[in-house]
C-alpha cells in the first residue's frame, strides 16, 4: 500500500472511530449523569436515585427476578441446545438443516407475536404461568436459540468433534467422558459466549415480559423507577404532545504475439518496515524478454523486489526503469505490468473469460474485441474449453493458468510472478511450470519470477538471483549457480550440500586426506568447513576391509529415479553421496564402503551457519 | 417348519437392527424438537389459525379489516421506520466495519469494536430510550446546551417522541449489527484483488465499481434486509419511547392485545401478527438467498 493511500486511509478510520464513538458513548454517559442529579442538569450531585434502587423492594425483587431469569435461561440453552446440536451433528447429521432452521426461526417471528400466540396457549394447556416470573425462562429459551445457535455453531466447526469423539471412544471413553472430557474443554469460549449473550438478551428483554404482564429490570425501567424520580426526566414524552485508465491500447493483437520485451532495471532499492531492511542496496538488470527469478527464503525481500516493481509498495530510495523510463512514482495501474498472485486473485464473480477481459476493460476496449482477445488468451492457456466458469469451478492449477491469461491479455511491459505455483501439489507445479515458460518464450515477456523452490528457479530461468537478507547474493545462469555458487550460503541454499571440515593450505583444501582446489584460491590458510556437493562424493571401494578417512557404512539410500542418494556414516560423520542408482543399489544399507571425492573446485565457509530453506 | 424358520432369521438381520438404530437416534432430538414445538411453532400456529377466528367461529374478517385506513397507516409507518433505519444503519455500518477491517485484525481496537458491537446491537428497549432522552429529549443534556446557546432542537415538533425520532433511536442498534453481519463478509475480500485490478490498470474506482462492489452488494443488501427485519419486528423502544396511539404495526398489535378499553380484539391481533410474520418471513427469505450468494463468493 502506497503511503498516500495509507495516511488517508488512518485519517478515515480516526473520524469514523471518533464520530461512532461519541454517538455510542454520549448517550450512555448522559445516562449516567442524570442518575446522579435529582433535579436538573444544574443540580447538586446525589446518589439519591440510586439509593433509591436499593430501598424499593420492588425494584429490588425486579432485578433479581431478571438476574435469576438470565441464569436460568443460559442453563436451559446449554443443556437442550449444546446436547441437541452435538448429537446431530454425530448421529444425526440429516436433521442439521432442520435443527438450524427451527433455531433461526425466532429471527423471522417478532417476540410480540409470539406473545399474541402463548397467551391462548397457556389458557389451553390449563397451564398456570402467572405465579413465578420465572416461567419466563420458557419463553426467553426461545428468543435466544438463534444468537445462542450462532456461537455455538462457531465453535463447533472450529473442531472436529466426529473424529475426536471416535478417537475418544476407540480409546474406550463412554459417551459422558467425551462429552465432559474431549468435546466441551474443546468449545469452552463458545459456550461462554452463548451463555453471555444469553444472560444480555435477557436482561434487555421487555416486549415478553411488560405484555404478559412480568415486572422484570426492562419493565421495572419503563415504569419509571430508577430514572431519578424526577417528573422532568420522565421517560416518555408529555401526554398530549406524543404522538482507465488512459493508457489505450491502440490496436489489441492478434494471436499470442505482444510487443517485444522490454529492458527492466533495478537501481540501488532499499526498503525498511519497521526498522527491520527488507531490501538493502538491490541491482539487478532484467534483459528484454528474459526471465528472472528470484531465490530465497522467507524474509530475503525477494517479494518486496517484486512489489517494488509493481508499484504496489514504495521504495525509500533507488530507482525502477522500465523500458527507459523512471517508473519509480508511477501508481500501479499506470506501470503497464501483468502480475500473477500466489492464489486466490482471481475475481470470485466474474467468469474465467471476464476475469481475463477485465484489464482490457480498464483500457477501453470495446466488448467485441475484448471478448475475442480474452478467448486467444484462455486458448494460449489451454482453457478454452472453460471461459464461462467461476473461479470455484476451476482447479488450482486451472484458475493460476487463468490468472496467466489474465495477466497477459493487456500485453504488459513486464510480467511479475509472485510464487504463482506454491499452493499446487507437485505434479501440477511441475506441469504448470513448463507451461508458463512455454508462454513466456511464445510472448517474448520480460519477466521477474519470485520462488523460494530451489528446483523451480532453476527449471525456469534464464538466470536465477539467489536473495539474502535483502541483498543479491549471486546473479547467473541456473548452471552456474549450481555449480559455482559465489557464496557459501548460495552454495548450501542452492542444491544440497556436505559440511567436510578441513584445512586450507596454499590455495587448496585438504579433507580427510584429499586435497581439492578452491573456489577462492586466495583464502586464507586455517581450518574450514569445505562445502560439497553430493555428486562430487563417489564410491572408491567396498568390503569389509575398506578403510580410510572417508571409509564408512551405508546406512540410507534414498531412490531417486536414475540415481540415488546414498546417506554413509563415517564414524564423526554423516556424508551423503548421489550416484547412478544400479551402483547405489549394489551396497545396501550395512555395506562397508569407501569414499572418494571428485577433484572439482569447491567453496569453503568459515563458521557460517547453514541456511534456513523456507 | 423350515418355512416358518426362514423369515423370521430373514427378518432379524439388518433391516431390523437398522431401523432400531435410527430410531434410537432420533430420541436424541426429541426434547429440543418437543421445546421448540411447544414454546416457538404452537404460538405461532396459534396466531395463524386465530387470525381466521372471530367470536361466531371461522371468519375472514379479521384479514378483511387489514385494509383500515388506520391499520395500512400502521404498516406503513413500520415500513418507512424500518427502511430509513435500514438503510442509514446499513451504510453507517458498513462504513465503521470497514474502518474496523482495514486495522490489525489481531489488534485490541477490532475486539474492542466488535464486543462492543456485540452489546450495543442488543442494547434496545427502556434503557436505550431513556438514555436518548437524557441525551436529546427535552430536559436532555445536549438540548439544554443548546438551548444555552440559543438552540432549540424542538422548535417545530417533539420529533424524537415521533418517528423521525425512532429512526434515530433504532440506529443506535442497527449500526452495531450492520458491523457484526458485515465484517465478515470485508473480511473475505482479498488484497490482491486489488492488487490484480491495479495491476491490470484499474484505479480505486475501478476496484469498487467492478471488484468489491459486486462482490459485496449481497452482504450488504443481505445485512440491510436483516436490519430491516429487526426494526420491524421491534417493539421495546417504541413502547418506551410513543405511549400514546399506535404510530408503527408491532405497537397497534400490543395495543389490540392489552387494550383494556373496548379495543382488545385477539383475533385482529392474530391477524396483525400473521402479517407481520409474512413480511419480516419474506425478507428473511431474501436475506439468506443473498447470504448465500455472499458465501459462494466471499469463502
Amino acid at each position: 500500500m502506497t503511503r498516500n493511500r495509507r495516511f488517508k486511509l488512518q485519517a478515515f478510520r480516526v473520524v469514523v472511530f471518533l464520530v461512532f464513538g461519541a454517538f455510542f458513548l454520549v448517550p450512555i454517559g448522559a445516562m449516567f449523569e442524570f442518575s446522579t442529579r435529582g433535579n436538573g442538569l444544574d443540580a447538586p450531585r446525589t446518589l439519591a436515585a440510586w439509593q433509591t434502587i436499593f430501598q424499593t423492594p420492588d425494584l429490588v425483587a425486579a432485578i433479581l427476578a431478571s438476574l435469576a431469569l438470565a441464569v436460568i435461561t443460559s442453563l436451559g440453552m446449554l443443556l437442550l441446545l449444546v446436547p441437541t446440536m452435538i448429537w446431530v451433528r454425530l448421529r444425526l447429521p440429516r436433521l442439521n438443516r432442520v435443527v438450524e432452521f427451527l433455531c433461526l426461526l425466532p429471527l423471522t417471528i417478532p417476540a410480540i407475536v409470539l406473545v399474541a400466540g402463548l397467551a391462548p396457549e397457556y389458557r389451553w394447556l390449563s397451564f398456570n404461568f402467572s405465579d413465578s416470573i420465572l416461567t419466563l425462562a420458557f419463553v426467553y429459551l426461545v428468543l435466544v436459540l438463534p444468537y445462542t445457535y450462532r456461537t455455538l455453531h462457531t465453535g463447533l466447526s472450529a473442531i472436529d468433534i466426529k473424529t475426536l469423539s471416535e478417537a475418544a471412544r476407540s480409546l474406550g471413553a463412554g459417551w459422558p467422558t467425551v462429552m465432559g472430557r474431549i468435546i466441551v474443554p474443546n468449545m469452552w469460549s463458545a459456550l461462554l459466549n452463548a451463555s453471555l449473550l444469553s444472560v444480555a438478551v435477557v436482561l434487555g428483554e421487555f416486549t415478553v415480559a411488560n405484555l404478559l404482564n412480568y415486572v422484570n429490570l426492562q419493565v421495572a425501567i419503563g415504569a419509571g423507577g430508577p430514572a431519578g424520580g424526577s417528573a422532568d426526566f420522565r421517560l416518555r414524552a408529555p401526554a398530549g404532545r406524543r404522538h482507465a485508465m488512459t493508457t489505450a491500447v491502440a490496436a489489441v493483437g492478434v494471436g499470442t504475439a505482444t510487443r517485444a520485451g522490454v529492458e527492466v532495471r533495478l537501481e540501488n532499492l532499499r526498503r525498511r518496515y519497521a526498522g527491520v531492511t527488507a531490501l538493502d542496496g538491490l541491482s539487478l538488470t532484467l534483459a528484454a524478454g528474459e526471465l528472472v527469478a528470484l531465490l530465497g527464503p522467507s524474509g530475503c525481500g525477494k517479494t518486496t523486489a517484486l512489489r517494488l516493481v509493481a508499484g504496489l509498495e514504495q521504495a525509500d530510495s533507488g530507482q525502477i526503469v522500465v523500458a527507459g523510463k523512471d517508473v519509480t512514482g508511477q501508481p500501479t495501474n499506470k506501470r503497464d505490468v501483468g502480475m500473477v498472485f500466489q492464489s486466490y486473485s482471481l475475481f470470485p464473480h466474474m467468469t474465467a473469460w471476464q476475469n481475463v477481459a477485465f484489464g482490457l476493460q480498464m483500457r477501453k476496449i470495446g466488448p467485441a474485441q475484448r471478448r475475442r482477445r480474452a478467448g486467444e488468451m484462455l486458448e494460449l492457456v489451454g482453457l478454452s474449453g472453460f471461459a464461462e466458469r467461476f473461479a470455484h469451478q476451476l482447479s488450482g492449477g486451472q484458475q493460476q493458468r487463468v490468472a496467466l491469461a489474465r495477466a497477459l491479455a493487456i500485453q504488459p511491459k513486464v510480467l511479475l510472478l509472485d510464487e504463482p505455483l506454491s499452493a499446487l501439489d507437485a505434479k501440477v507445479r511441475a506441469r504448470l511450470r513448463d507451461e508458463i515458460r512455454r508462454v513466456q518464450l511464445e510472448v517474448g515477456i520480460t519477466t521477474l519470477f519470485v520462488t523460494h523452490d530451489q528446483e523451480e528457479a532453476l527449471a525456469i530461468a534464464d538466470r536465477v538471483g539467489v536473495m539474502h537478507s535483502g541483498r543479491l547474493e549471486q546473479l547467473g545462469p541456473p548452471t552456474t549457480i549450481y555449480s559455482r555458487p559465489a557464496t557459501p550460503f548460495v552454495a548450501e541454499f542452492v542444491g544440497l550440500t556436505n559440511r567436510l571440515p578441513g584445512v586450507v593450505r596454499n590455495g587448496e583444501v585438504e579433507v580427510r586426506g584429499t586435497r581439492l582446489p578452491l573456489v577462492q584460491p586466495d583464502a586464507a590458510d586455517g581450518p574450514a568447513v569445505a562445502l560439497v556437493r553430493p555428486e562430487a562424493v563417489t564410491f572408491a571401494g567396498d568390503g569389509e576391509g575398506a578403510s580410510g578417512p572417508l571409509a564408512g557404512t551405508v546406512i540410507a539410500t534414498a531412490f531417486l529415479g536414475a540415481t540415488s542418494r546414498v546417506t554413509v556414516d563415517l564414524g564423526d560423520i554423516t556424508i551423503l553421496a548421489q550416484l547412478p542408482t544400479s551402483e547405489a543399489s549394489a551396497h545396501p544399507a550395512g555395506t562397508r564402503v569407501r569414499l572418494a571425492l571428485r577433484p572439482d573446485a569447491v567453496l569453503i565457509a568459515r563458521d557460517e551457519a547453514a541456511p534456513d530453506r523456507a | 417348519m423350515t418355512v416358518a424358520v426362514k423369515p423370521l432369521v430373514e427378518t432379524a438381520r439388518r433391516p431390523v437392527k437398522g431401523g432400531r438404530r435410527f430410531s434410537l437416534n432420533w430420541l436424541g432430538a426429541v426434547p429440543f424438537l418437543a421445546y421448540v414445538g411447544i414454546f416457538l411453532l404452537l404460538p405461532t400456529a396459534i396466531v395463524v389459525g386465530g387470525s381466521f377466528v372471530g367470536p361466531d367461529g371461522l371468519t375472514l374478517s379479521n384479514l378483511a379489516a387489514m385494509n383500515r385506513p388506520y391499520i395500512i397507516g400502521a404498516f406503513v409507518n413500520a415500513v418507512v421506520l424500518s427502511a430509513a433505519s435500514a438503510v442509514i444503519g446499513a451504510i453507517l455500518g458498513a462504513a465503521l466495519a470497514y474502518a474496523v477491517v482495514t486495522g490489525n485484525p489481531n489488534g485490541v481496537l477490532r475486539r474492542l469494536v466488535v464486543s462492543a458491537c456485540g452489546v450495543l446491537a442488543q442494547f434496545g428497549g427502556v434503557t436505550l430510550a431513556f438514555a436518548f432522552i437524557a441525551t436529546i429529549g427535552l430536559a436532555g443534556f445536549i438540548t439544554v446546551w443548546l438551548q444555552q446557546h440559543g438552540i432549540n432542537i424542538y422548535a417545530n415538533s417533539l420529533w424524537l417522541y415521533q418517528l423521525n425520532g425512532l429512526v434515530l433511536v433504532y440506529t443506535y442498534f442497527q449500526i452495531p449489527l450492520m458491523v457484526l453481519v458485515f465484517l465478515p463478509a470485508l473480511d473475505g475480500i482479498r488484497p490482491q484483488w486489488r492488487e490484480a485490478t491495479e495491476s491490470l490498470g484499474g484505479a480505486t474506482w475501478h476496484y469498487w465499481r467492478y471488484v468489491a462492489g459486486p462482490l459485496l452488494a449481497p452482504a450488504f443488501f443481505g445485512g440491510m434486509l436483516l436490519l430491516f427485519a429487526n426494526a420491524f419486528s421491534a417493539y421495546a423502544t417504541a413502547a418506551a419511547l410513543i405511549n400514546q396511539g399506535s404510530i408503527i404495526a408491532s405497537l397497534l398489535i400490543a395495543n389490540t392485545l392489552t387494550s383494556e378499553v373496548g379495543l382488545h380484539q385477539p383475533g385482529l391481533a392474530s391477524a396483525l401478527a400473521l402479517v407481520m410474520v409474512v413480511i419480516v418471513a419474506i425478507v428473511m427469505v431474501l436475506y439468506t438467498v443473498l447470504q448465500q450468494r455472499t458465501a459462494r463468493w466471499l469463502r
